[in-house]
Order: structure tokens, then sequence, then C-alpha cells
């Protein structure tokens, strides 16, 4: 399963990212991955992309979470392949989806073209933007990530459109923040062990105590199910075609939610491990567990996909929901 | 870091389809047991259709075909056991024989024990009861003092075993003893496997916080052992034990424990659309949905002959929690006059049934010390 291309793209972005991390975008950064040929690489080699696997195109935008990196790099991916699949091209990045009349889009003021999606009878409608950079009102995140507003846009009809639901862009694109939610609690489970083994107080490092090896261990069950939900979600997503929405839907919802309860536990137990070091502006902790507050909530909030997924429960025949369960099961390609 | 890793397992055709089988089989087979019966998951005991799960050769999957088992993969296994529990079939006759002690037997065992009893447990007539706790030994098992002395007929062994689920049902018992001297904290230990029908074995009950009996306490009383009631190495009782507990620890029963209370709860909520606040339920999915995928990853990874200790203990760990968090979830999903007397019986059996689940197999406190170990905090 581990491809050489996997292992290689890993290496590549860790190598490009590694100490990197910050608030904001960072357009020298931005210019470096695009050079790499990330944004792109879900892209067929015709369309100016690698041909990757949607695992392996999501591996520089889980190291680059895990480094605190600020950049549109599983936006541009994303709004890259759902224009390629609507037949509108290759758009130069950065590049964002959109939803018509939704308030703040990651890096507005930063994007070259805004993919703008709209609910149409049988799939979603796709109109491109070229916003000029004052129609943005600027706006952050919690862990001042650019999220900013577009004001004043005339309505563009459609220029095309894709035959899919707008569930399942959504899932889409929350199957990102799921992605950069694994990669940062990965990182935040590290840093954790790293200062516990090294911090001393009452004469033993702080790892040593029974108290803590305990919440490290819960922080370690999180992480391992948060990157278990993540690759689920990417699995689900590259078998779209072959498998469905049935399948891909319920999978990226349940990843996110789990890796949003598992973003909630990971930062809450870091904070306390770290005591008030963590807490200060000088320690990158922050940079951490204040994108994981973000993300839990971004492309779908955890409780909208609660209750997208108790409806899709609910909704079952009776002991209906085992059977349906399985059949999200990732099947084997011949 | 030492986090473990989880590969996704993905399915094969013929997987799907033996899910299918396993399935269309339970469907028939369980259409009159209530779900109050079902609710007993891995306790609910029935001799009759652990021989039909035998014959159907869907016990001993794993054992290769020369000792009755069917040299199928742990992921195969895994899958039925999946629809077994999903299902709440009455699977505690042969549980323990068919999860743990056949794989003992089958690395440690003689040439004759396993001609002799692994063909009996894939036929699932072979029932077995587990050797460790004592009352003065539960979660530390090296304090154990049950003892075989070694004497020129073999072995004469005594001592109590405690909380030891169906002993009076169990033709045999892998019992964790004393063997020598002990020239470290886990050294001297050894397993014996014991034949229950020999004299000086009494097995009294001892009733759960529902009244029910599964648990007993087993006393050996000057038991005479023949020499090849040795199971492995004398003094290698340690290395065995743990590597038997990782056959406890990964699998579906660790999660799926409290499903047919899922099922009933759901049930009962299609008389209330709308009526409830459910985000706790789709969190609930979703935690399930992820569980599922990390325990096939387990079986996966022991399909391909690796021993993922640490990642068995993280899947027990979440998945304990996950089967508590049901009952709590369920009250505070349905209305009770959604409830009827069904749904009452299952919520009030899996209730008095969850403190069990973060106990059995390695408590909540064990394993986040074995994952602090893996971290490499110990």
């Amino acid at each position: 399963m581990d491809s050489s291309t996997y292992s290689m793209v890993l290496e590549t972005s860790e190598k490009l990212f590694a100490g990197c991390g910050g608030e904001g975008f960072d357009p020298a950064l931005w210019l470096a991955a695009e050079e790499a040929g990330f944004p792109l690489a879900l892209l067929s080699e015709e369309h100016g992309g690698f041909g990757f696997s949607a695992r392996e195109a999501f591996a520089p935008v889980r190291v680059a979470a895990a480094c605190a990196v600020a950049l549109p790099l599983g936006e541009t991916l994303l709004a890259n392949w759902v224009a390629s699949l609507a037949g509108l091209g290759t758009l130069e990045g950065p590049v964002a989806l959109a939803w018509s009349g939704v308030a703040a889009m990651p890096f507005g003021r930063y994007l070259r073209t805004v993919v703008c999606l709209s609910k149409l009878d049988g799939g979603v409608g796709l109109s491109l933007l070229h916003p000029a950079a004052e129609l943005w009102h600027a706006g952050t995140n919690h862990a001042g990530e650019e999220r900013d507003v577009l004001v004043a846009t005339e309505p563009v009809a459609p220029q095309a459109r894709v035959a899919m639901s707008p569930v399942a862009l959504r899932a889409i694109m929350s199957t990102l923040r799921t992605v950069q939610m694994a990669g940062a609690i990965e990182a935040v489970a590290d840093m954790c062990l790293r200062y516990c083994n090294v911090r001393e107080q009452f004469g033993r490092p702080l790892g040593k105590f029974q108290a803590i090896q305990h919440q490290l261990a819960i922080l370690a069950t999180h992480s391992c199910a948060a990157t278990v939900a993540a690759d689920m979600a990417v699995a689900a997503f590259e078998t779209l075609a072959t498998q469905g929405e049935e399948v891909f839907i319920p999978t990226a919802a349940a990843a996110k939610l789990r890796a949003a309860e598992a973003a909630t536990a990971a930062a809450s137990i870091a904070h306390q491990v770290h005591g008030a070091i963590g807490f200060s502006e000088e320690y990158p902790l922050h940079l951490l567990t204040r994108r994981l507050w973000s993300w839990r909530d971004e492309d779908g909030s955890e409780s909208q996909w609660a209750e997208y997924l108790a409806n899709w429960a609910q909704t079952q025949p009776e002991r209906g929901l085992w059977p349906a369960l399985t059949a999200c099961d990732l099947a084997k390609v011949a | 870091m030492a986090l473990p890793t989880f590969p996704l397992e993905a399915t094969t055709p013929a997987q799907a389809a033996l899910r299918d089988e396993v399935r269309a089989f339970l469907a028939e087979a369980l259409t009159d047991l209530p779900a109050r019966e079902r609710a007993r998951s891995w306790t609910g005991f029935d001799a009759g259709f652990s021989r039909k799960l035998g014959e159907r050769g869907w016990l001993g999957m794993t054992l290769p075909k020369e000792y009755g088992g069917h040299d199928r993969s742990a992921v195969d296994r895994h899958i039925v056991v999946e629809e077994l529990l999903a299902a709440g079939a009455p699977v505690a006759a042969h549980w323990i024989a068919d999860r743990q002690s056949a794989p003992l037997i089958l690395r440690h065992g003689t040439e004759e024990q396993r001609r002799t009893i692994l063909p009996r447990i894939a036929a699932g007539t072979c029932f077995f009861g587990i050797g460790m706790s004592e009352a003065n030994s539960g979660s530390d098992l090296a304090s154990a003092r049950t003892r075989a002395e070694k004497t020129a007929d073999g072995y004469v062994l005594n001592g109590t075993k405690l909380w030891t689920t169906y002993a009076h049902k169990a033709h045999y018992m892998i019992v964790f003893c004393l063997t020598g001297q002990a020239e470290s904290r886990y050294g001297g230990f050894s397993q014996v496997l014991v034949d229950m029908s020999l004299p000086g074995i009494s097995v009294s009950p001892v009733l759960d916080i529902a009244g029910e009996h599964h648990f007993n306490e087993v006393s050996f009383d000057n038991v005479l052992l023949p020499p090849d009631a040795l199971l492995g190495k004398e003094g290698d009782g340690w290395a065995q034990v743990m590597s038997e507990l990782a056959f406890e620890r990964s699998g579906p029963d660790r999660f799926l424990s409290s499903f047919v209370l899922v099922d009933e709860l759901l049930r009962c909520l299609k008389r209330m659309p709308g009526a409830a606040e459910t985000s706790d339920l789709g969190r609930m999915v979703a935690r399930l949905m992820i569980l599922r995928q990390m325990s096939l990853s387990v079986a996966g990874r022991l399909a391909r002959g690796e021993q993922p200790v640490l990642a068995a203990a993280i899947v027990k760990d979440l998945g304990a929690l996950f089967e508590q968090d049901v009952p709590e979830i369920a009250r505070r999903v349905l209305h009770e006059n959604a409830s009827d007397p069904e749904y009452a019986a299952v919520f009030r059996r899996i209730l008095l049934a969850a403190p069990s689940f973060s106990l059995r197999g390695g408590t909540r406190e064990i394993l986040r010390g074995i994952i602090a170990r893996g971290l490499g905090l110990r």
C-alpha cells in the first residue's frame, strides 16, 4: 500500500513545510508548493497534474497541517478536481470552492479564482469568479487563517455543472478538514510526548507520572482514530466513481465527526499536560490547537454532520443500520 | 513518535460473499430469538447453535485443515465474528475456545493435543475456560499463586481461579500457574491444560450484579495432571499469556457488546420521528464506523503474521468506551414514552453488563499502561 510515490510525496512535503508554521498565508511558500506541483496533483497529466491517487495527493495537505502551515493547498486541489470534472480546464491557483451566499471563504483575498457553487436540479452548478482584492472583507478563523467575506457580488449564471449532489460536494470539502485535523492531531501528540519526556517536575520527567501517562495514552487513541478516519474518507473519495455517493457521504461524515471529536480531546489534553508554557504565544502549540478548534466546525459543523448521520441511521429499515454500515466497507478493486 | 499504524483493510468480493452467507444463515437461525436474549451478546450460551456454526465451517477458521480447521485468514474470521455479534447470536459456548485457546494450542500444544482437541473446537463441541485471575490476582496477574508441582508422573495442581466464565460448562481450562521457583517477578510461570472432568476440581457459581450466572470460582485440590498437560515451555507462561491476551483484545467483541441496544433504540425512535435531539446518535454511528475499520485493520495485521499488541490495546480502550456509552446515549435520546417492554429489557441487560466492558480482557488502566509503554513513556 505504501507506494514509492506516496513516500516520495511525504518526504518532499516534509522538507518543504517543516519549520514554516505560522498564522496566515505565506506567498513565498505558496509559490514553492506550486513549484512542487502539489495543488494540481489530483489532475491527470494531460490537465497538467500528476494523476496521483487521492491518498498521494492529500499527503502534502496532511503534512502542511502538521507543520501548521497556512496554505490553500487542499482548497486548490479540490477546486481544480471539480473544475476538471465539469470540463472547465485547469485553474490558476490559489483557487477555492465556495457555496454561493456563504459568508467566509478560505484565503479569499489571495484567491485568483473562486469556484462558486450553487444547487441545481440533479447537480451542482459552477461559475468562476475573479473578484478584485478590494471586494474582500478581511476576516480570520480562531487560528488567524484568512477567512474573508466577498462583498457585493452580482449573481452569476452557472457556466458548467457536475452531476453530484450538493451534500456530496460538502462532504468532499469537509474531507479536506478531516485530513488536516488528522495531521495536526498527530503533530500535537508528538509535541506532547517530546515535552513530557524533557520537562521535569518533582525531580522526574512529567512522562514518568502515571496520571500524565494515561492522558497521553488517551491522546494517542484519539490520534489513531483521527488518522484512520481521514484515511477512510480519502479512500472513499478515491472510489467515489465506483462505490458512489451512498458510500462516500456517510463515510466522510463519520470521518469528519470522529476527527472533530479527536481534535477536541487532543487540544484539551495537550494544553493540560503543557501547563502554562503551552498557553503562551511564543510556544507553537496554539498554532495547532487553534486550527483544530476552527477546522472541527468548518465545512459542515460537528453538529450538522452529527444530525446528518443520525438521520442516515434513522432512515434505514428496521435492523438496517448494520447492513448500511457494512455496505460502506472499502471494496478491494480486483 | 511510536504511534501504531492502522493500514486500511479492503474487502474482497469473496469476503463480501462470506458476510452475506453468514447474515442469511443468522436471519433464519435466530428468527425466534427475542432482542432481550440477543442482548446477551457473547455471554449467550447455546451449545446446539455452536455446533451448527461448526458444521458451517465458521469455527476454527484460521486453523490448518489437518487439525480440522479451514485455513482461512484472520480477516475472514473477523467478518464472521462481526456478523455473529451484530446479530446478537449466542456464541458463548465456543467463544473462548475459538478466539484464544485454539490459537494457543496450535502454537504451543503437543502434536497429540492438536490432533485430539483442535478438530473438536472447530466442530463447536469443545469448550474452554480461561484460568488467569485469582482472588488476590486481578490486574496484577504476576501475583497468581496457583501452583502445579512437578512429580514423577506429571503435575499436582493446587489453587483457586476466579471470574472463570462458563467454567461450569467447559471441557478444558488453560490454567496460568507457578511451576518453578520465580527468579524474577514474571518467571516461574507456565500454562497447563486441565481436563475439567478430572477428580479434585470443584466449580462454584459467582453471580454478577444482574443476578446472572456465568462467572465461577474454580478450585483445584491436588488435581493430578499428566506430564503432557504442560502447554508450551515450563517458565514461558508469562510470555505465552501476554500473546494470548493480544488475541483477546482487538476483535469485534470489543465494540459490539451493546449493538443490540443500538438496533432496539433505532426501532423505538421510528415511533417518534423528529421528536428528539439526536445528534448524539450521529456521533455514536461515527465512532462505530471508525472503530470497525480500526479493528479490521488489526485483523489484517494479524493475518500478515504481525503481533499488533499496541494497536490491539488502542482498539480495546476505544471499543469499551463506545460500548459503555451506548446505554448512556440511549437514555438521552429516547423519550420514555417511546420505550416498550422489549426495549426496556434490552436496556437493563446492557446497562447492567456495561461495567464489565472495561474490566474483562485487561482493565482500562492496564490498557493505558500498555499504550504508554508503547509510546516509550515506561
